[in-house]
């Protein structure tokens, strides 16, 4: 039995066909589900919105994190995990754009996920994700993430060019 | 730049929210108030900051009252920048600055890998200056300035 978080994300758009993908996944595993917009109710432990704390500490704590194709993605790579991914369509106005799909190909293609294109096949996927997800920690390199420093440094040389001059007196 | 610009972030909750907040260490050297999108997330996120609650514009045909809001808004806080990693508030916001004069910083969310549509390629059409996440997105705004993954 594994701890499987399922995020679709705070935003506006229903994400029913992912919350339905995983209620086979209830009877075996310990589930939470954050459905946010979605009224699809999983017999699971659920919540529709979750503070980001929380939803940094359930990521942490989980063993297998499933997400939408957003930002949670990247979160989860932070942690050294690889998430399973399903992405929202916007064939299925599960989303306003193409951008879930572009990312997560994009990401399929060198990055640390496991993209589920058929939700149906979403309990093979947890089921074979040790071994997948030992693989591909272990042959793709994560980006780094910016640091403070160069961070600040950069938008000071942007705000020094949009206003220059280099802050109030 | 050692602080002392007034700072107005526009945000609202998930990606947005946490793009923003990685902009930390930069704005809390600064004035920096917020304008953001009551949710789970950024009630929490954002408790203890100066922030000023407001929902998205319910649609398009809403929006000129939003950029009327926006307006009054800015003229309050006479901000010197304006930053937002992108929102259907935004859209307003990003057009009450151009009426302002405030330069508008707009963040592209790292999940942004072809062309944008709808709010976003408003939002970084009407910013001053783009901040990209990804060396291929450089070359896909008039004014983009790499900044690398934030998180």
């Amino acid at each position: 039995m594994a701890g499987i978080l399922v995020t679709v994300g705070m935003g506006p758009w229903v994400f029913d066909r992912l919350i339905r993908a995983v209620e086979p996944l209830c009877a075996y595993h310990d589930v939470f589900v954050q459905t946010g917009a979605s009224p699809v109710v999983p017999s699971c432990p659920h919540a529709r919105w979750v503070p980001l704390d929380e939803m940094q500490r359930r990521l942490s704590d989980a063993d297998i994190v499933i997400t939408h194709a957003g930002s949670t993605v990247r979160l989860v790579q932070r942690l050294g995990r690889v998430p399973i991914v399903v992405a929202r369509r916007r064939s299925l106005a599960e989303t306003g754009s193409d951008r879930q799909e572009h990312f997560l190909r994009s990401e399929e293609q060198a990055g640390r996920v496991r993209a589920v294109w058929d939700a149906s096949t979403l309990p093979d996927a947890v089921a074979s994700h040790t071994a997948a997800a030992a693989g591909l920690l272990e042959s793709r390199p994560l980006p780094a993430a910016i640091s403070d420093e160069a961070l600040t440094a950069a938008l000071d040389r942007v705000s020094r060019r949009l206003l220059g001059f280099p802050g109030r007196p | 730049m050692s602080g002392g610009l007034r700072v107005v972030i526009v945000s609202g909750s998930g990606g947005v929210l946490l793009d923003t907040l990685a902009l930390r260490p930069w704005w809390q050297r600064h004035d920096t108030s917020w304008v953001a999108v009551p949710a789970a997330d950024t009630e929490i996120a954002l408790a203890g900051l100066p922030v000023t609650w407001q929902a998205d514009p319910p649609g398009w045909p809403h929006t000129v009252a939003a950029v009327w809001r926006a307006y009054h808004h800015l003229r309050r806080s006479r901000p010197d920048l304006l930053v937002s990693a992108g929102r259907r508030l935004t859209v307003p916001y990003f057009l009450a600055a151009r009426l302002r004069r405030v330069p508008a910083v707009f963040v592209e969310t790292l999940t942004q890998t072809s062309t944008p549509c709808g709010t976003a390629r408003l939002s970084a059409r009407l910013a001053r200056v783009v901040l990209v996440q990804r060396p291929d997105r450089v070359t896909a705004h008039r004014d983009a300035v790499l900044v690398g993954e934030l998180y």
